[in-house]
């Protein structure tokens, strides 16, 4: 086996006016033909600097200080831009984790390609780069290529971008492939397909794959080997059974400990609790264009009993955040009902403060705690300001004794209330947010993909506060999520939603042992397995 | 469908300029001045107050604003806007005059300001944070500043006055010539004020969004293609400006034109902005009328246009408009 790829003890420092702050300390890896080695970490631990350095495609402000990097046996780190350029794509190709923002909205997806193809093979006619487009889309699983290759970012949908991204990454028949979080961002389904497509790929091209992934079930289903990496230095290296079996480093123990599998599992509430929510065929349409309609949620029917968690899964765009909406009375639905403890949320009439109240009592949390925060405030006024708006007398005196001690319940200090949320990491703006939702001392919370784009040891921490709010509050949740550990993990059952239609409804013991409808299998299937 | 769209739009355009035409009416007959100044010059001083009484009658002052008003609409809809009080012509003809004078500065410095920002920008964009970026930048802001009067006062003083280079004033050699070059001679110094004093304006914008648009994360796998730097800014960014570009500067026409308007008035060049500048001050209430009618149709056009360009062109819009809603 030919070694493609060695880093010997690099460091890669970030210039921040007077000192260097290291964002990779010291990596040394190597990387052979036909071999994949996962890279696993937490965000911010330095894996996409790893990647960008091998590309010597680092922001301005950072400088590979020290180390080298050895490309088929020549060290790239002397090398010059000019012949940094020609080796890039072609021998290194990079993939990189945002399909949504990685190709470019303006060109076609073919010229796109097209324009990795020309680049490394000089004198090509312009049918040979069509053809040779349209290879590479059918390589990478994209259907009707002809056709396809006309059209623009915007019409493919996530998955089937980051396949163009794929296919330009594979252009020139690169000889190292760095996939920085390729499938993070996809559905469970989609990932799946992905993650089959990329070892197919390797065992028919031989390339040598770098795979970073946060999610270590992924990257022991990728991988033989992994190497897991801490605060820009590799904490451990090894073969995937020597790491998740007898992980020696206290950092992989830790995320190790984190994933859902291995969490400690919610005792079950007692059910058979009266019924708080009640939706009944419940449809809502969007128009898309002037003569189709989509049927966003389509005759959806679910009673919530108080006291339960209820989980909500499906991939996206199958309509579980619409319907989040509808049970909070953001969207009105063209058909259907939503009744809380026996009265529709949607009544016209009735008085003002009657409905306020009944708004008060349902509570979202947004998946995008960056967004869903308004970053012009401080944390103790995003807590406060739902207590102002309803003029509520709080227990604690003012509403800002009050945000303190929400603030303190899901475990934040006092010192996180003059601060700005774009001073908080996503899992302490997630706490906010629910800080927020809790000072309204609600009865149901709806969380929609309250997990999505945090660390498994945040997501892990978050679940343990969910659960311990639960047990304390006897709060009813409705959970909307997409990774079906977390839910089997924290729910009482289960929902399913394909297409806007709830295809399956069960407890989730007998959900995950035996699934009926024929989606819900598929779901599982493609569920990445603990090794 | 179409035909209730454009329908709609056409009729928006006509209440616009009613509206305008309603407020430029009475504004011009609010302010102080006397309108019979500029239709008798000096004359006026020795009118005795019967006199004046006739003249006023004879050209129609004397009556109530709304009458004066209503006369006047039922005339222009008919194509009859009436005599400039001072150059006692039909004000269509005395504008079509100069027309073309104004059309030549205003349209060669738009189009000179449309590519000479565009091409300072990308340069910018190019050598970003660099230091001839950085000077370039300065220059520019500092240039920016200087009121577009000042600056044709300024350019007066070097070039023609001091340095004797070029003409300090008018379209053409008085007496002779009136040929191609002698009008573009007499056009360079005007149109080196109209486009100082905007360029820096437009082009620190296509720097800053072409800067902005190298940080998106399409520039990362186009830099990961191994294509150069200079490639992905002009095949990749360049793209992607281009649209808010035609839409600012579609935009900004009237800005450009209300720039050509002072300068030409300190260039005494005969052009519609004198005649604007003149008309108003003269109280020539038929002139300004349709001075100001006409410029408000620019307006409102190049507004319009600049939407459409930008609806049209940036495949971003058009994504939304086609994307299914957000089901996330």
């Amino acid at each position: 086996m030919n070694e493609r790829l060695r880093l010997e003890h690099l460091t890669v420092t970030f210039d921040d006016g007077a000192h260097g702050i290291p964002v990779i300390n010291d990596v040394s890896l190597s990387l052979s033909d036909g071999e994949t080695l996962a890279l696993v970490g937490e965000s911010g631990c330095g894996k996409s600097m790893l990647c960008r350095s091998v590309m010597k495609l680092l922001p301005p402000a950072a400088r590979i200080t020290s180390g080298s990097i050895y490309v088929n046996g020549a060290d790239i780190t002397r090398f010059g831009e000019e012949k940094m350029r020609r080796l890039r794509g072609s021998v290194v190709s990079m993939v990189f984790q945002d399909p949504m923002t990685a190709l470019n909205p303006a060109l076609t997806v073919g010229a796109q390609i097209g324009e990795a193809v020309r680049l490394h093979e000089r004198g090509l006619s312009k049918r040979d780069v069509h053809a040779r487009v349209c290879e590479l889309m059918e390589l990478v699983g994209i259907a009707d290529a002809k056709s396809r290759k006309e059209l623009y970012p915007y019409h493919f949908s996530g998955g089937m971008r980051q396949r163009a991204v794929l296919a330009i990454a594979l252009a020139a028949r690169p000889q190292i492939l760095l996939a920085d979080e390729m499938t993070s961002a996809l559905d469970v389904t989609v990932q799946a397909e992905m993650l089959a497509l990329l070892r197919r790929l390797q065992k028919s091209q031989g390339m040598a794959i770098l795979f970073v992934t946060h999610d270590l079930r992924v990257a022991a289903q990728m991988a033989k080997k992994v190497a897991v990496m801490h605060a820009g230095a590799i904490a451990e290296c090894g073969r995937v059974e020597e790491i998740f079996e007898t992980p020696r480093h206290p950092y992989t123990k830790k995320l190790l400990a984190a994933t859902p599998e291995r969490l400690k599992k919610k005792e079950p509430t007692a059910s058979g609790g009266e019924a708080l929510l009640e939706l009944s065929h419940l449809t809502k349409r969007f128009s898309a264009g002037k003569t189709t309609c989509v049927r966003a949620v389509d005759d959806v029917s679910l009673v919530i009993r108080k006291g339960e968690l209820f989980g909500l899964v499906g991939e996206s765009g199958s309509g579980k955040s619409t319907l989040a909406r509808l049970i909070m009375n953001v969207y009105r639905p063209d058909e259907g009902d939503v009744r809380y403890e026996g009265r529709s949320v949607f009544k016209r009439g009735g008085t003002h403060a009657e409905k306020k109240r009944l708004q008060a009592l349902r509570q979202l949390i947004f998946q995008d705690s960056a967004s869903s925060l308004n970053q012009r405030m401080k944390v103790k006024d995003i807590i406060a300001e739902p207590m102002r708006l309803h003029h509520v007398t709080t227990k604690r005196g003012d509403p800002y004794a009050e945000a303190a001690f929400q603030l303190k319940y899901v475990g934040l200090s006092d010192d996180y209330m003059e601060r700005y949320p774009a001073k908080l990491s996503g899992g302490q703006r997630q706490r906010v947010a629910i800080a927020r939702a809790l000072s309204m001392e609600p009865q149901l919370l709806v969380a929609d993909e309250p997990f999505a784009s945090l660390d498994v040891m945040t997501q892990a921490a978050l679940a343990e506060l969910f659960m311990h709010l639960q047990k304390e509050h006897g709060f009813t949740f409705l959970l909307i999520a997409h990774d079906l550990a977390m839910v089997r993990l924290l729910c009482d059952r289960v929902g399913v939603m394909y297409e806007g239609r709830l295809v399956e409804v069960a407890k989730t013991g007998d959900l995950f042992a035996a699934p009926k409808h024929p989606y819900t299998k598929r779901l599982l299937d493609a569920m990445p397995k603990p090794w | 469908m179409r035909f209730v769209f454009y329908g709609k739009r056409l009729l928006s355009f006509a209440a616009s300029i009613f509206i305008l035409s309603v407020l430029v009416f009475c504004i011009a007959r609010l302010a102080p001045g006397d309108p019979l100044a500029s239709y008798y010059g000096a004359r006026v001083e020795r009118m005795s107050g019967q006199e004046r009484e006739m003249a006023m009658e004879r050209l129609g002052l004397n009556e109530p604003l709304a009458v004066q008003y209503g006369k006047w609409l039922e005339r222009a809809v008919q194509g009859d806007f009436g005599i400039s009080y001072k150059y006692k012509q039909d004000v269509l003809e005395v504008i079509g005059a100069r027309v073309g004078n104004t059309l030549l500065l205003g349209g060669l410095g738009f189009v000179c300001l449309f590519w000479l920002s565009l091409l300072l920008g990308i340069f910018c964009a190019y050598c970003a944070h660099g230091l001839l970026d950085r000077i370039i930048c300065t220059l520019g802001t500092a240039v920016s500043v200087i009121p577009e009067f000042w600056l044709s006062l300024l350019l007066i003083y070097i070039f023609s006055v001091t340095l004797r280079l070029l003409p300090g004033s008018g379209a053409y050699t008085l007496g002779g010539g009136g040929g191609f070059s002698d009008r573009l001679w007499h056009l360079i110094l005007p149109l080196c004020a109209v486009i100082l004093g905007h360029l820096w304006y437009y082009a620190y914008l296509v720097r800053n969004r072409l800067i902005e648009e190298m940080r998106a994360d399409y520039v990362l796998l186009a830099r990961a293609k191994g294509l150069k730097r200079r490639s992905v800014l002009f095949g990749h960014c360049l793209k992607n400006v281009l649209p808010t570009y035609l839409g600012i500067m579609a935009i900004s026409v009237p800005h450009v034109l209300g720039g050509t308007y002072i300068v030409e008035t300190v260039f005494s060049y005969p052009g519609i902005g004198t005649l604007a500048y003149e008309s108003a001050r003269y109280k020539d209430y038929n002139l300004l009328m349709v001075l100001a009618l006409l410029s408000g149709i620019i307006v409102i056009f190049s507004s319009r246009l600049g939407q459409a360009i930008g609806e049209r062109f940036d495949p971003r819009i058009r994504s939304r408009d086609r994307q299914e809603p957000d089901r996330g």
